[in-house]
């Protein structure tokens, strides 16, 4: 059985009277370790595809199964835990909290963590074990998403989910990023979603889910996905 | 286009409830206080005034034990041909009504001074008169009246008051059996003209009282300056004709001099409140409107890339705070009259009697209050208005870059900060991150303790006066005083006092009074010389015993001149001064003494006699000793200590229920504060507080994550407060005027610990509220990447 099966889910927002189907019936299996790489237009449902699966959400119907457990039967206090223990998110603006220092922000996360990495070894990993006392305000953005990244993965989530983790960045710090991203899932064999609206980084996926008006409008799966380093774009 | 600004606004408002309704509480509690703090004298002087027009005051009574003959009169008038006057008789007398006596003052005014009727009906018949209110068993019963063993009866029809007698403490004293007086009779002046035989002073057309009245002052206001000094003036003209000793200005009647003093002594105690009220007001709404303006930065930079200047932007903001402003002055104006100076004069009127209490709204303090506090917050929101207006729209519309990150003071200290937990650390980052919201947000609770603290003092040092000074200090019963009495006559009437079955021990002493200068102010004290100093100190617990050698003073004057042991005190008696050296000093509470060993009294004034007797009855309850102690020809009168005692214990309980007011509003004022600025905090780090959320804290988590800072920043304007409210209190009481209460200004432990409990607890109770509004968070909407 995959790690993640999702099935039918909908979501639906009102705005006065007019109804807008942000997810109208989506279906997926992602299996555990897999990156997946999700792509589509702007408005076409990706960000609240995740939101649901990282549980920060409620959907109204369908089945949100995360190995095993439907997560759309969670009550508040479960939700948190399942954030809590199973899942790293990662956001276009990284949410860094601004008072405290790059190694503070990753230790944030590892308070509440289970099974956590060591801090310094995750920074270390994102390349950053020089600026652990810098304030976020003092890294430049590419920086500053690598310690999102690392905040993320100090918790050892068994999901990481990215959205748009490239998308304030320029080329070359969006590919070092990218990179950490895809090493972890292979290294520690991690389930990655990373949404993007740049088609070329499909490429890196091992599965790929485009989506169109709140449905998956195609998908499939890259036999062998490329290294970033050999994605042109 | 006032359309889109009265759309914004309504908006606005409807985005920030609970901001603009704590704005507008404070506003409002800041009002009412100031109000009704300020206004409480004013509102009883009003009352007071009022009632004595209302009744046609006298500006002087002449009250003579012979008869004011129409020359005298006339010689009056021929100085000041304006005044109006009218002729009465007042006498002391005794009533009975079923075995029941009553020492009486009978009289028969009625064009001045009138009696207000408070309950029954109006004289009609010759043979019906009123009583005073605090004698209402007597109504429609029929009393007798007895002068020199006449007697005549007499219907009660009805209950009053008389500005005359404001004050009960100060009926004084009946010339014809030495008690105090606890019954008066107004009556019209037929039913003791036709009554009393001949040879009875006074009889038919003939009178031994003149009320005297100035049609043409400029100002009739009892408690001003220009009236005071008016009737100064006019006492030194009339007593070119009566003698100084019979005359009385209706400023300086006991009662209403007592009334004046007390009405004065709370805006005393109470003014510093309203001030502290408004700081912290200004404080919070400064808060609130930083916050508020800056929460809007991309909404103003919208209106104004849409083509709006400035000065429009500007104008929302004013709009927006005067609409809280003035809703809350509105409250604050109606709370401020209504509910603080009735509830502290009510509270007084067990000791001053004024009929109908009605509420003036003193327009003059109501603007001053409402005028500086709408002044004071405009200014701050045009201020922080135009202080953020001024970045570009581009600017605007982005978020205010967060203030970066510093490390703090304590990081220095490597040693204790490597301890702290890793939350407290961010914790303590956060609390030092924004030094002004720091700032105010410590001021702001430091007011409100410190204000808690204050009152909570004057509670203590009021409350414990009445048991220190009647059960632990004074032991005696009361004083019986005498005319002088030598050794000899002293020693028959002692023989006779203590004959007196349930007196258990009795003490001569020679008590007289003197003036000393505080602050060049003549204050009176009482020089107590007893006999044997050893058995004084069964009447009298001192700090030290009394003995042949000592001169002992109390406290409050030794505070008060800076004296201690062996410093030599300045006295003035007679006109004529004395050096005295203190050998020891006393505590006491009420009253300013010296007791001074018989031997150096004797040396130094020149007094071999003796006045007055100390006395301790066997059982507390010591009327029956009164009554048989009163028959005594050789005493004049008795200071019984229990009615004092009853007297200041009402007095002080009146001020016991203003301070019960300013505990509760301080009280408000902590949580109103609390609460603005918790929501403050939580509503600026929504991105933050989401942001702990999505990685997996707990709501119990996140909240305690803002309580925790809460509660470092409330204890640490809680330090602040303790040691400014303890500052406060001893300057409130030592400023209070009264020259004769020893007021302890320490302030127990425990007024600490519930100033401090009560201030936590609240913050924690608005915490555990605004806990709500942290679970309501939405992570995804709080994220949601800035467009
Ligand atoms: N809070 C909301 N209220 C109303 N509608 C919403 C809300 N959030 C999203 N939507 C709507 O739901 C649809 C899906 O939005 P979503 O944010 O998931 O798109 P997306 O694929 O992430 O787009 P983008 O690439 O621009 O981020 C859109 O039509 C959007 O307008
Ligand atoms: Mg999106």
């Amino acid at each position: 059985m995959s790690y993640i099966s999702i099935n039918n889910l909908k979501k639906q927002y009102h705005i006065g009277s007019v109804e807008i189907n942000a997810l109208n019936g989506i279906n997926l299996n992602i299996n555990k370790g897999e990156l997946v790489i999700v792509v589509g237009q702007s408005g076409a449902g990706k960000t609240t595809l995740l939101n649901l699966i990282g549980g920060m959400d409620k959907s109204n119907s369908g089945e949100l199964i995360i190995d095993g457990n439907d997560i759309t039967k969670y009550k508040t206090k479960m939700l948190t835990r399942y954030r809590r223990h199973d899942i790293g998110f990662v956001f276009q603006f990284y949410n860094l909290i601004p008072n405290i220092t790059t190694l503070e922000n990753v230790e944030m996360a590892k308070e509440v963590a289970i099974d956590p990495f060591n801090p310094k070894k995750i920074l270390q990993l994102v390349g950053l074990e020089d600026r652990l006392d810098n304030f976020p305000s003092q890294l430049s953005g590419g920086q500053q998403q690598r310690v999102a990244i690392a905040r993320a993965l100090v918790k050892n989530p068994k999901l990481m989910l990215c959205d748009e983790p490239t998308g304030a960045l320029d080329f070359e710090t969006g590919k070092n990023i990218l990179k950490i991203l895809q090493a972890m899932s292979k290294q520690l064999k991690m389930t990655v979603i990373i949404i993007t609206h740049n088609h070329a980084i499909t490429e890196i996926g091992d599965h790929v889910v485009e989506m169109k008006d709140g449905m998956i409008s195609k998908e499939y799966y890259n036999q062998h996905p490329k290294t970033i380093d050999e994605v042109e774009w | 286009m006032y359309k889109i600004i009265f759309k914004l606004l309504i908006s606005k408002i409807a985005n920030s409830k609970a901001q603009f309704i704590s704005l507008l509480l404070i506003c409002a509690i800041g009002v009412a206080m100031y109000i009704g703090i300020l206004d409480v004298s004013k509102m009883m002087q009003a009352n007071a005034q009022t009632y004595f027009n209302k009744q046609k005051a006298s500006d002087i009574e002449v009250l003579t034990p012979f008869e004011i003959t129409q020359s005298k009169i006339d010689e009056l008038v021929k100085k000041d041909n304006s005044i109006d006057y009218e002729k009465y008789n007042i006498l002391d007398v005794k009533a009975t009504y079923q075995e029941q006596e009553y020492i009486a003052k009978i009289q028969t005014n009625e064009k001045f001074n009138q009696p207000y009727l408070v309950k029954g009906k109006k004289i009609t018949k010759d043979n019906e008169c009123y009583v005073d209110t605090s004698n209402d068993e007597l109504l429609n019963k029929n009393i007798s009246i007895d002068l020199n063993g006449t007697k005549k009866n007499c219907k009660v029809v009805g209950l009053v008051d008389s500005p005359q007698y404001l004050s009960l403490k100060y009926r004084g004293y009946s010339s014809i059996s030495s008690s105090k007086i606890n019954l008066i009779i107004f009556t019209k002046n037929s039913f003791i003209s036709d009554y009393f035989p001949k040879q009875y002073w006074p009889y038919p057309s003939k009178y031994n009282a003149l009320s005297i009245y100035y049609p043409n002052k400029d100002n009739n206001n009892t408690f001003s300056k220009e009236y005071q000094d008016f009737t100064k003036d006019k006492i030194k003209q009339v007593s070119s004709i009566f003698n100084e000793k019979y005359l009385t200005s209706r400023d300086n009647n006991q009662g209403v001099d007592a009334f004046h003093t007390d009405s004065e002594r709370i805006k005393e105690m109470a003014a510093v409140f309203p001030i502290i009220f408004f700081i912290v007001t200004i404080l919070v709404s400064a808060n609130a409107m930083t916050r508020n303006v800056q929460d809007d930065r991309m909404l103003m930079g919208s209106i104004t890339s849409m083509g709006f200047t400035n000065k429009m932007v500007i104008a929302i903001y004013l709009i927006y705070s005067f609409l809280t402003t003035a809703i809350g002055c509105i409250i604050g104006f109606f709370v401020g009259f209504h509910l603080i100076p009735p509830t502290i004069i009510k509270s007084y009127s067990v000791l001053y009697l004024i009929p109908n209490i009605k509420i003036y709204y003193n327009f003059e303090v109501a603007i001053q209050a409402i005028s500086i506090m709408i002044f004071l917050i405009i200014l701050t929101t045009l201020v922080i208005a135009i202080k953020e207006t001024r970045d570009s729209p581009a600017q605007l519309i982005r978020p205010k870059a967060p203030v970066s990150g510093k490390k703090i003071l304590l990081e220095k200290f490597n040693f204790i900060w490597k301890r702290l937990k890793f939350l407290n650390k961010v914790n303590l980052r956060n609390i030092f991150r924004y030094k002004k919201r720091l700032f105010m947000s410590i001021l702001a609770i430091m007011g409100c303790s410190g204000l808690l603290m204050t009152g909570l003092g004057i509670m203590t040092s009021v409350k414990p006066i009445i048991s220190n000074q009647y059960t632990k200090i004074d032991q005696y019963m009361g004083i019986a005083y005498t005319n002088d009495m030598n050794n000899k006559q002293l020693t028959t009437n002692l023989n006779k006092f203590n004959k007196v079955s349930g007196i258990e021990n009795s003490e001569a002493s020679y008590n007289l009074n003197a003036q000393i200068k505080i602050n060049n102010k003549n204050e009176d004290i009482t020089i107590i010389s007893p006999q044997n100093a050893t058995n004084f100190n069964e009447m009298i617990t001192m700090n030290e015993k009394f003995n042949d050698n000592s001169i002992t003073i109390t406290r409050k004057v030794a505070e008060k001149l800076n004296l201690k042991k062996g410093s030599k005190i300045k006295i003035t008696y007679n006109d004529k001064d004395y050096q005295l050296t203190i050998t020891n000093i006393t505590d006491n509470y009420v009253g300013n003494y010296i007791y001074v060993n018989n031997e150096s009294f004797r040396d130094i004034f020149n007094i071999n006699n003796f006045n007055c007797i100390y006395f301790k009855t066997v059982t507390k309850n010591n009327s029956d000793v009164l009554k048989v102690l009163e028959k005594q020809s050789f005493i004049k009168v008795i200071d019984d200590n229990s009615f004092l005692q009853d007297i200041i214990s009402k007095s002080l309980n009146s001020i016991e229920n203003l301070v019960y007011i300013m505990i509760a509003f301080a009280g408000i004022l902590v949580i109103v504060v609390t609460f603005s600025l918790t929501n403050i905090n939580i509503i600026e780090r929504t991105r933050e507080l989401a942001t702990l959320k999505v990685l997996g804290f707990y709501n119990r988590e996140v909240s305690n994550y803002v309580l925790k800072e809460n509660i470092i920043i409330t204890i640490i304007g809680l330090i602040f407060g303790l040691v400014f409210g303890t500052y406060l209190h001893r300057y409130i009481m030592n400023s209070i005027e009264a020259n004769d209460i020893y007021f302890i200004t320490e302030q127990p432990i425990y007024n600490y610990i519930i100033a401090f409990v009560i201030t936590l607890v609240f913050t924690i109770m608005v915490n555990i509220l605004m806990e709500r509004s942290i679970r309501k968070i939405d992570m995804v909407e709080s994220l949601k990447s800035i467009e």
